[in-house]
């Protein structure tokens, strides 16, 4: 369905793929903020954030990369499938593109639970250093506004896909516009990892 | 389409099993940059495919291009700052 303001449906595509990347661009400015501020936590806490970031467990971090990015493969698939008519298809992989979100979800807060259990979190019953603590300051920051992005993301996959399933939209617009939110996101845990999970040098 | 997806797909793993040996080696400040690296050309990767910029318009990648430049300013500014302090 072309809205009355658009004069053809690849204008409305093309007016909704602009708004949606401002919208991504100041979530990437939100971010890059929380990065230059670690950035210079690093620099003058170095060996500190070294040896906190031996805490993670880079493994599980590995596979939550594995996850978010499968879960991107899947989305991409879905977004096709929409823009092809096949609702049902696309509902389906929205499904599983959902199902993957809350797998990666489970395990970051199983990490989450660990790292409570073992005193990493910030306050007055923290263990470690001022550095370290510093650290795990921008770890549970960083990751934990991720979570809350991916967690907005997953909801939002589930609205559209029980509307794609019972009453689907004349176009693929709403599947595209979520599936360019979900890549970023995945795209900022490319970014996450590394910076959190492995920068300790082992001994 | 399904065949580049996958490649991409697969492309990404591989970048991720990269950067997962690489940081095993204990390369230090190399090896968060190479790391960083890395992490660019995966983004570069889903963003290029998975985001379609490969067939968007000028505008659209303009936009997404816009918030790189802006967080350059931040960085530049912000380290130029507290270099010369």
């Amino acid at each position: 369905m072309i809205e009355e303001q658009f004069e053809d449906l690849e204008q409305q595509q093309q007016a909704y793929s602009l708004g949606m990347w401002i919208f991504l661009a100041s979530e990437l400015m939100l971010f890059g903020g929380l990065f230059l501020a670690y950035s210079l936590g690093r620099f003058t806490h170095q060996t500190e954030f070294a040896q906190a970031s031996l805490d993670m467990k880079r493994m599980l971090g590995a596979l939550n990369t594995a996850v978010l990015l499968t879960s991107s493969t899947v989305m991409a698939f879905a977004v096709d499938r929409g823009e092809k008519g096949n609702w049902k298809g696309a509902a389906r992989l929205l499904l599983i593109t959902a199902f993957l979100g809350l797998v990666f979800l489970g395990i970051k807060g199983y990490e989450w639970h660990e790292e409570f259990l073992h005193f990493k979190v910030p306050g007055p019953h923290f263990q470690g250093d001022a550095g370290e603590q510093l650290f795990f300051f921008f770890y549970f920051t960083l990751t934990g506004l991720h979570a809350f992005h991916l967690s907005l993301g997953v909801l939002a996959v589930l609205t559209c896909a029980g509307l794609a399933r019972y009453r689907p939209p004349a176009e693929g617009s709403p599947i595209m516009m979520l599936g360019l939110y979900w890549h970023l996101v995945d795209l900022l845990w490319f970014f996450l990892y590394p910076l959190l999970y492995l920068i300790g040098t082992r001994p | 389409m399904i065949f580049t997806y996958w490649m991409v797909w697969l492309v990404l793993m591989l970048l991720l099993g990269l950067t997962v040996w690489l940081s095993s080696l204990s390369l230090g400040m190399w090896g968060t940059l190479l790391a960083l690296l890395i992490a660019c050309i995966k983004a570069l990767l889903v963003a290029v495919f998975y985001m379609h910029l490969r067939h968007s318009s000028g505008l659209i990648r303009l936009a997404a291009g816009a918030a790189l430049l802006w967080i350059t300013f931040l960085f530049a500014l912000s380290w130029a700052d507290f270099l010369s302090r």
